[in-house]
C-alpha cells in the first residue's frame, strides 16, 4: 500500500529552464552545490565525480544525454539517484546535475499524458510522459534509462 | 540457538583441520617433529571432545582412533611414516565431509577407513616400543562420578560421559539417586571395569568435570578373572547398590594404596605418572586454545564496508573542524582538531586492516594439492611460495582459491614432466611449482610458475585450426595463441586425465578472475615451463603514494615505484622523441597532460617523476608535488570502465578526489613504444 502511494510521487526540478520530474522512489538525496572533481578523458556527459559518505559517485549532466542545450550551470544542485544495472543485477548510485529543485508532487498514473502528443525535442525513450500542472508542462523523465551505463558511456548512440 | 553453536563448531573444526594439515605436511619432511606430532594429537583431541558435545558420533570415533595412534607415537618417541601422513590426511578429508555434508551416508567410507587404521595400528604396535604405558597390562579401576547440581547449566553433556564410561569394554556402570540435591545433581554413578587404557585416557572422559570424579585403581591386574570378584560385582549390579571400595580392594592381590582423590595427581610410584602429567598439560593447553579462538569473531562483510564508509565520512568531517578553527582563530579548537585527527587516523588504519588478510591463508590447500596429486601421478614436485604476506581483501582471496587450484593442477598434470622425461631433458628430478605474490602499482599480482614442459605454440595453433578458432591462413602472435587457451571449449590436454581436462577449463578460471575485476595471461617456453599471471585490483586497500597536481586534477602515484622527483623547464624535454636526459641517460617521458588531453596551458616548469618498474624507467610530468598521501583506494565504478590510465581514486581529507595512476599501463605503454 505504502509502496503504491510512494510510486505516485515525483520530484520536480529545473534542468535549466524546463521543468522536469523524476520518481521520488529512485532519489537518494539532493546535494547543494558541491564541488565536482573532473576526470580526464571521460565521456562528455560525465561531469566528474563527488565523494558521498566515502563512496565515489559519478555526476552526469543529463541535459547532454537527452539532447537539450547544456551551457555550464553557475548555480546547480546534484540529485543522487539509484539506478538498476540489469547486466550485473546491481544498483548503482549516480548523481545528475540540475539547476534547482522545485517541489515534490503527486501525479496519478492516469494524469500522465503520452509524450507523443507533445512536440518535445527529447527522444521518446527517455520520457515516461508529460504532466500538465497549473499552466505548465512537466516532462517526466525515465531516469533509469537516461543514467544507464550503456547510455552514459555511449552518448552518440542516441536512436 | 543450538544450530548457531553447531555452525560455530563446524567453523572451528574446519580451522583446526587446516592447522593440522599444515602440521602433517611438515611431518612428511621431518617425521620426528615433536611439535607437529603434538599438534595432530591436540587437534584430534579437541575435535573429539567438541564432536561428542555436538553429537557428531562418527567424527568423534574417528578422531579418537587417530588420536590414539599419535598419542602412542608421541609417548614412544616414534617417527611418523609417510603412509601414516597419507592416512591421516585422508581422515582429515573424511571429517570435513562428515561435518560439511552430514546428510550423506558415510558408512562404507568409514568402515574402510577404520580398516586401514586398524591395519596401521597393528603394524605400529608390532614395532618395538621403547616405553610401555601403564605397566603394559590390564588394570582394574573403580570410578565414582558425582556431578554437582549445576552440571546441566555448565553445558556438560552428561549422557556422553556416562556413555563413554559404559563403552569401556566390560565396564559395569550403576546409577544412583543423590541424597543431597541442593548440592549435587539428582543422579550419580559408580563403575567398575578392567582395561588396558592408560589412566590419562580415563581421566579424559571427565575432562570437563575433573573435580566431580574419583578414579581409583584397585589393582594392576584384571580382577574380573577372579570369580569371587565377579560375583561381588554381580551382586551389586542386581541390587543396584553402590560398590563398596573396601570390599572391591580386598580382592586385589597387590592392593594399591590410597584412593587417588584428585585425578590430577596420580601415584608417584606409577610409571605412567610422567605421561599423565604431560597429558594433563596438553588438555590444559587445549582449553587455552579453545579460549583463544573466542578472541576472534566473524563479521558480516557488509558491516565492514559500512564501517569503512563511516570512517571516510569522519575523515572528511574532521577537516571541516579545521577550517572552522581557522575562520574563528580558535587555538582550543585546533588542539581538539589535532586530537580528533590522530584518533581518526588510527581508526582508519584499524578499520582498513580488518578486511585485509594475507594470501598465506589459502596456501595450505595448494601445498596439499601438490602433495596429493604429485604422489598420485608419480611425479616429484616442490611447491615454493614467495610473498605470501601480500594482503588482499578477504572477498578476493575467497574467490581466488578455486581458480588458483585449477592453474596449479594444470601445472602438476600437464606442466611438470615425469621423472624419466625430466632426466632425458637433463632437468633435475624434482619439478618446481612456484607461487609468487607481489604488489605492483595499485594491483596485486599472483604468479604461478612451473619448470615443466611449457606450451608448444605450434601445437596450440594446430589445435586452434582444428577446432575452428583460427583460420589456417590467419597470422597470429605467440601471445595470441596463448590467449586461445582461455576460450571455452579449447582444452589442450593431449590425453584427458582424471585430474584436469574434465570440463572446467581455463575459460572458467578467466571468468572467475574477470569477476574480481582482474586480468589473467599466460606465457610459456617449450621445455622451460609456463607462467600464469593474475593481476588483481586492490579496490579496498591502502597504498602510500605521492600526491601531485596536474592542471585542475590531483593524481596519486604509488610511492614505492618512485625513484626520484626533479624540476625542469619544459623545453629541456625532447618533445619530438619524448626523451629527457638525466645523468647522461636518456629516459622516456610520458607527458600526462597530453596523455589525458588536458588542454590548459602547460606551465614553463614541470616536475618529472621518475618511476621505475620491471627494469623500465620512465619520467611522468606533473605540475606540482603536493605531498605524501596514504590513499584508501576506491574504484571509480562502472561508469569509468573505459578509463585507460586511471586504476582508481582516493578521497582526500578535504573531500577532494585524487586519481590513482595506473602505473602498470603507463609502463606497458613505454614497453610498446620501445618495440616499435
Amino acid at each position: 500500500m505504502e509502496n503504491r502511494i510512494d510510486n505516485n510521487f515525483y520530484l520536480t526540478f529545473y534542468a535549466k529552464d524546463d521543468l522536469m520530474a523524476a520518481k521520488v522512489q529512485s532519489v537518494v538525496e539532493v546535494l547543494e552545490k558541491k564541488p565536482i572533481n573532473k576526470i580526464p578523458k571521460s565521456p562528455k556527459n560525465i561531469i566528474g565525480v563527488i565523494s558521498l559518505r566515502g563512496e565515489i559517485i559519478p555526476v552526469i549532466d543529463p541535459r547532454i544525454i537527452i539532447g537539450l542545450p547544456s551551457p555550464p550551470l553557475s548555480e546547480y544542485i546534484i540529485i543522487v539517484h539509484t539506478v538498476k544495472n540489469e547486466r550485473y543485477n546491481e544498483t548503482l548510485t549516480v548523481g545528475a546535475v540540475a539547476r534547482s529543485v522545485n517541489n515534490v508532487i503527486e501525479i496519478k498514473p492516469l494524469d500522465i499524458l503520452p509524450a507523443t502528443e507533445f512536440n518535445t525535442k527529447i527522444p521518446a525513450k527517455y520520457i515516461i510522459g508529460v504532466y500538465q500542472d497549473i499552466g505548465q508542462f512537466i516532462t517526466i523523465l525515465n531516469i533509469n534509462k537516461i543514467l544507464a551505463i550503456s547510455t552514459v558511456s555511449h552518448p552518440d548512440n542516441q536512436n | 540457538m543450538f544450530d548457531q553453536f553447531k555452525e560455530k563448531y563446524i567453523e572451528e573444526v574446519n580451522d583446526l583441520l587446516n592447522d593440522m594439515e599444515g602440521a602433517l605436511l611438515l611431518l612428511e619432511n621431518t617425521p620426528d617433529n615433536i611439535e607437529s606430532i603434538n599438534k595432530v594429537f591436540r587437534v584430534m583431541h579437541t575435535i573429539k571432545g567438541t564432536s561428542g558435545m555436538y553429537d557428531f558420533k562418527e567424527a568423534e570415533s574417528l578422531t579418537h582412533k587417530v588420536e590414539n595412534i599419535y598419542g602412542r607415537i608421541r609417548d614412544n618417541h616414534l617417527t611418523v611414516p609417510t603412509d601414516l601422513v597419507t592416512l591421516t590426511l585422508e581422515g582429515v578429508d573424511i571429517i570435513r565431509q562428515l561435518l560439511n555434508q552430514p546428510e550423506e551416508d558415510y558408512t562404507a567410507t568409514l568402515s574402510s577407513y577404520n580398516q586401514k587404521l586398524l591395519q596401521f595400528d597393528g603394524a605400529s604396535n608390532s614395532q618395538p616400543t621403547p616405553a610401555q604405558t601403564d605397566d603394559g597390562g590390564i588394570a582394574t579401576y573403580y570410578v565414582v562420578f558425582k556431578p554437582e547440581a549445576n552440571i546441566a547449566q555448565r553445558g556438560v553433556n552428561l549422557t556422553n560421559i556416562i556413555e563413554e564410561l559404559d563403552n569401556i569394554a566390560g565396564s559395569i556402570v550403576l546409577p544412583h539417586v543423590s541424597d543431597d540435591i541442593e548440592k549435587y545433581y539428582m543422579m550419580y554413578w559408580d563403575a567398575v571395569f578392567a582395561t588396558d587404557m592408560p589412566l590419562a585416557d580415563i581421566q579424559e572422559i571427565f575432562m570437563f568435570t575433573p573435580d566431580e570424579v574419583t578414579i581409583t585403581k584397585i589393582s594392576k591386574s584384571d580382577l574380573f578373572k577372579n570369580p569371587d570378584f565377579v560375583q561381588e560385582v554381580q551382586k551389586r549390579q542386581n541390587s543396584g547398590d553402590e560398590f563398596d571400595l573396601n570390599i572391591l580392594k580386598s580382592f586385589a592381590p597387590d592392593s594399591i594404596g590410597a584412593t587417588d582423590k584428585k585425578t590430577a595427581s596420580p601415584q608417584p610410584s606409577e610409571p605412567s605418572a610422567e605421561n599423565s602429567a604431560r597429558e594433563e598439560k596438553i588438555i590444559l593447553r587445549n582449553i587455552e586454545a579453545i579460549e583463544n579462538q573466542r578472541n576472534s569473531i566473524k563479521v558480516d562483510a557488509d558491516k565492514l564496508d559500512e564501517l569503512m564508509n563511516l570512517v571516510s565520512e569522519l575523515v572528511v568531517t574532521k577537516s571541516e573542524i579545521l577550517s572552522i578553527a581557522g575562520k574563528y582563530n580558535q587555538p582550543e579548537l585546533y588542539n581538539l582538531y589535532e586530537k580528533i585527527d590522530k584518533l581518526s587516523n588510527k581508526f582508519k588504519d584499524n578499520a582498513l586492516s580488518i578486511r585485509l588478510i594475507p594470501i598465506e591463508s589459502m596456501i595450505l590447500r595448494f601445498e596439499r594439492l601438490v602433495r596429493d596429486l604429485s604422489k598420485e601421478l608419480g611425479k616429484e614436485i616442490d611447491f615454493v611460495t614467495e610473498g605470501t604476506d601480500t594482503q588482499l581483501d578477504k572477498t578476493i582471496i575467497d574467490n581466488l582459491a578455486v581458480p588458483l587450484m585449477h592453474i596449479i593442477r594444470n601445472s602438476i598434470d600437464h606442466g611438470i614432466e615425469s621423472v624419466e622425461r625430466r632426466r632425458e631433458l637433463k632437468k633435475s628430478d624434482r619439478g618446481i611449482i612456484k607461487l609468487t605474490a607481489f604488489y605492483s602499482g595499485t594491483n596485486v599480482f599472483i604468479q604461478v610458475q612451473d619448470d615443466g614442459a611449457g606450451m608448444n605454440p605450434e601445437y596450440l595453433r594446430k589445435k586452434a585450426i582444428e577446432k575452428g578458432f583460427l583460420l589456417p591462413t590467419q597470422a597470429v602472435t605467440t601471445r595470441q595463441l596463448y590467449d586461445l587457451v582461455f576460450l571455452p571449449g579449447f582444452s589442450t590436454a593431449q590425453t584427458i586425465t582424471g585430474i584436469s581436462g574434465r570440463g572446467v577449463g581455463m575459460d572458467v578460471v578467466k571468468q572467475n578472475i574477470i569477476k574480481l575485476r582482474g586480468e589473467i595471461d599466460m606465457d610459456s617456453e617449450v621445455n622451460l615451463g609456463t607462467i600464469t599471471t593474475i593481476k588483481l585490483p586492490l579496490t579496498l586497500s591502502i597504498i602510500d603514494s605521492l600526491l601531485v597536481s596536474l592542471g585542475e586534477h590531483l593524481l596519486l602515484i604509488p610511492l614505492y615505484l618512485i625513484d626520484s622527483c626533479l624540476q625542469t623547464p619544459i623545453n629541456k624535454i625532447d618533445s619530438e622523441r619524448k626523451l629527457f636526459v638525466h645523468n647522461d641517460e636518456p629516459l622516456p617521458v610520458i607527458n600526462l597532460r597530453l596523455l589525458f588531453e588536458i588542454d590548459d596551458k602547460q606551465p614553463e616548469n614541470t616536475v618529472l617523476i621518475l618511476v621505475k618498474a620491471k627494469n623500465i624507467r620512465v619520467c611522468l610530468t606533473a605540475d606540482k608535488v603536493i605531498g605524501e598521501h596514504q590513499a584508501v583506494l576506491k574504484s571509480l565504478g562502472r561508469y569509468f570502465a573505459e578509463q585507460e590510465y586511471i586504476s582508481g581514486a582516493s578521497i582526500l581529507g578535504d573531500g577532494r578526489i585524487a586519481l590513482v595512476l595506473d602505473t602498470d599501463k603507463l609502463i606497458r605503454l613505454v614497453e610498446k613504444s620501445k618495440l616499435n
